[in-house]
């Protein structure tokens, strides 16, 4: 009787391992491709060759993802078809981005979403981007150097170049759902490209130079309306994005001093405050940056001795700061859609308002609002140098 | 022989029983109601849940000698007694197979994916029959030892995604939805507060009845708290839509959870939440099933019933529910309906009778 209950009792702790699959058997994926194919979508998939990642084993000559390709009519038909293709089951709980290619973004990616959001295996936290000028195949087909995965790579590109250099935005798969269906945002999304020679780039030659033939950059910040690409902002107009969003955590500015000479200021931290007024059926929104700089380069005539100096640099700084910001904005307002989100901030502090009236047809009332920008610099440090050398250089040069 | 517990244990019982299952399903039913102020109507459905308890502790009298069959037989007679009780036992009935339904659900989608639900329910289920048949006495010592984990695994979750929450999210307060943010409280009060009526059966086991009632009350705001933050974590964390469209939002709460690129995919945190609450609510509902019926046939061991119980249990958990809509369904009608009737017209009856009958002695 008790060997009969304990094999029972044994019995129920197997159900654990009901779908069991081992780790050899299956292939872990790290970035999905999306393009849209004569009216099918065509979706990439690239996969770790696990021999490859492993360390202190010899390695054969061989890349160390590859990737597989397929066309479908949905979404889910072509990641399953793909097991007919690809050796093993896939397992998808490692993606770490995703990429739309441009025909795919500007054809409207809302079909995608749903199946990235229901299915079990996907955790949230790929970073979702678009290849700009090309297909999503190719910016995966390039091999990257130092990184052995270019999913890894384009993932933390992303993510170090928002934090150092600021003209990219990391956005996760809830951040955009939440983007296209809100009222009062639209969404963005970062953009990545080829640069070079993206055939030559596909192939091992590429990581065997020191000077590879095609690199993948991350730059550039894709506009949506909807859930449609309609155009990019530049380098400068996504910092001034960042700026406005307050999604700046350092970056490298550049201000034209006197003489077409420069100095480089270096911001260390800044912070935007936004509020919105509405007087007489018209809004005025403000947007107040506050941000900390050091020297970061100084190519220009001048001396810190001064307070006075340092000031004019600070004011002068600013007056830049202001123009940036103006120009991603006048750049939005082009593009007749409010990727800032100031519709949520006046849903925040004017509900009533919103829902009565501008809710329906923001992207109309946006284009008439007042939009005032107010931004502060203040110069902290000067690096480890006092006076610029510049300065004696140039009075040698006199002599 | 009689069991006793602690008022503390109580305390804690009430807590665990609350807070299982609706943890995970509270968020997005609160926002779906109140969008950006579904942690109000949290709020509200909690202090509408301590008037509830006020009413659950009325029914049950000061007289540590009489269990609380006894008292209502006393008070409403043996064939009114017997219906109450009855309906007592179909609505913990209907609890437990919600519960055990449920978390077979989430195990076999999150965690143990591809495994069927009729397994894990099983599991748990016999698992809980082995609690019935040691007794509310070490069901409660076991709750007090859990308790420290999960209120620890609830205030690192809260803590963890503070980094990720974006207050705007849940402005503005109060502005917008007044009235679905009050009406949401009412299914919100049908899954959580208008359950734990059954807890009045085990209330009568604790030693210091006075105690008993308080560690109710205090148990209901602790859960009703945590319940609360939880939700407001969600709304701040995902955003109104993220925790509407997400079956179980606090599950993708604990998977934002990312600290110094390192301490990151540890929404397992939230599994031990959901698994210590909802399993002690599984043993709880089960055993006061068993007790109910027990004092209905007038069995001499509770045990003895204790198997076919938990049978019925899981063969009804198994079969019951359709599919995983089915669910959200039910609790905006026939759930929210029998809780009604039980929770709260079977209560305010036995306490209407229990005054009409002290007026009539005086």
């Amino acid at each position: 009787m008790r060997i009969f209950l304990i094999s029972i009792i044994t019995v129920l702790l197997l159900s654990g391992c009901w779908s069991a699959v081992e780790l050899s058997d299956m292939m872990l994926a790290t970035a999905i491709g999306i393009d849209y194919h004569d009216g099918k979508f065509q979706v990439t998939l690239q996969v770790i060759n696990p021999s490859e990642i492993a360390a202190n084993q010899d390695k054969a000559n061989r890349t160390s993802v590859t990737n597989y390709t397929v066309e479908a009519d949905t979404f889910f038909e072509a990641i399953r078809r793909l097991t007919a293709t690809s050796p093993r089951k896939l397992f998808l709980s490692h993606i770490r981005v995703v990429i739309y290619g441009e025909g795919m973004a500007r054809r409207g990616i809302a079909d995608t979403l749903d199946f990235l959001m229901r299915d079990h295996e996907f955790r949230s936290d790929f970073v979702m981007t678009i290849a700009k000028d090309t297909t999503a195949k190719k910016v995966l087909g390039i091999v990257s150097p130092l990184e052995n995965i270019s999913a890894e790579k384009i993932y933390t590109s992303i993510e170090s170049s928002e934090k150092f250099w600021a003209p990219t935005k990391e956005v996760k798969l809830d951040e955009l759902v939440n983007a296209i269906l809100s009222d009062g945002k639209q969404a963005v999304m970062t953009g990545v490209f080829i640069r070079g020679d993206a055939e030559k780039g596909s192939t091992l030659a590429n990581v065997e130079t020191q000077d590879p033939y095609a690199t993948i950059f991350v730059e550039h910040i894709g506009v949506f309306n909807e859930d449609k690409l309609i155009g990019w902002l530049n380098e400068d107009q996504s910092k001034g994005f960042n700026y406005i969003t307050d999604n700046i955590a350092s970056t490298v500015g550049r201000l034209i001093w006197q003489d077409g000479r420069y100095i480089v200021l270096e911001t260390t931290s800044s912070s935007t405050d936004r509020s919105v007024v509405i007087k007489d059926d018209e809004i005025t929104i403000t947007v107040s940056v506050e941000s900390t700089a050091n020297f970061g380069e100084v190519n220009a005539d001048v001396t810190f001795q001064d307070q006075a100096v340092i000031q004019e640099i600070e004011r002068y700084a600013a007056e830049r700061l202001n123009e940036l910001l103006a120009r991603s904005i006048a750049v939005a307002k082009e593009f007749e859609t409010d990727i800032f989100g100031f519709g949520e901030l006046i849903r925040r502090d004017y509900p009533h308002e919103w829902e009565a009236k501008y809710k329906e047809n923001w992207d109309e009332y946006f284009l008439t609002t007042n939009i005032k920008i107010d931004s502060s610099v203040r110069i902290e440090h000067g690096g480890m140098i006092t006076n610029p050398l510049y300065d004696e250089l140039i009075h040698k040069q006199r002599e | 022989m009689t069991e006793k517990i602690s008022s503390k244990q109580f305390l804690v019982l009430v807590f665990m029983n609350l807070l299982g299952t609706s943890i995970v399903f509270i968020p997005s039913i609160a926002t779906s109601y109140g969008q950006e102020n579904g942690w109000i109507t949290v709020l509200i459905s909690t202090i509408i849940g301590m008037v509830l308890i006020l009413l659950f502790n009325a029914t049950v009298s000061n007289d540590d000698t009489l269990d609380f069959f006894s008292a209502i037989d006393q008070s409403v007679g043996k064939i009114i007694g017997n219906v109450i009780i009855g309906a007592l036992i179909i609505f913990a009935y209907y609890t437990g197979i919600a519960n055990i339904w449920a978390l077979s659900e989430f195990v076999g989608l999150q965690i143990l994916m591809g495994t069927p639900p009729a397994a894990i329910a099983l599991i748990s289920t016999m698992t809980s029959l082995i609690a019935v048949r040691y007794g509310i006495e070490v069901i409660a010592r076991s709750i007090e030892i859990f308790f420290p984990f999960t209120i620890l695994s609830l205030v690192l979750l809260a803590l963890l995604v503070w980094p990720e929450a974006r207050l705007e999210n849940i402005e503005p307060i109060m502005q917008l939805n007044k009235m679905s943010t009050v009406i949401g409280a009412i299914p919100l009060v049908g899954m959580t507060f208008l359950e734990v009526i059954t807890l009045v059966i085990i209330l009568s086991s604790v030693n210091n009845r006075k105690d008993g009632k308080r560690a109710f009350l205090y148990g209901g705001l602790l859960a009703g708290f945590c319940m609360m933050i939880v939700t407001f974590a969600s709304i701040a964390v995902l955003g109104v839509q993220g925790t509407v469209r997400h079956t179980y939002p606090i599950y993708v709460l604990g998977q934002n959870i990312r600290i110094a690129q390192f301490f990151e995919r540890i929404e397992v945190l939230v599994a031990f939440i959901w698994f210590f609450t909802i399993f002690f609510k599984i043993a709880t509902t089960n055993f006061i099933i068993v007790k109910a019926v027990q004092h209905l046939f007038k069995l001499k061991r509770h045990q003895s019933i204790s198997i076919p119980v938990s049978f019925l249990l899981w063969t009804g958990s198994v079969t019951s529910f359709p599919n995983v809509f089915y669910d959200f369904e039910a609790i905006n009608s026939t759930y929210l309906v029998l809780g009604f009737i039980v929770g709260f017209l079977i209560p305010l009856f036995i306490v209407v009778s229990k005054k009409i009958s002290q007026l009539r002695k005086t």
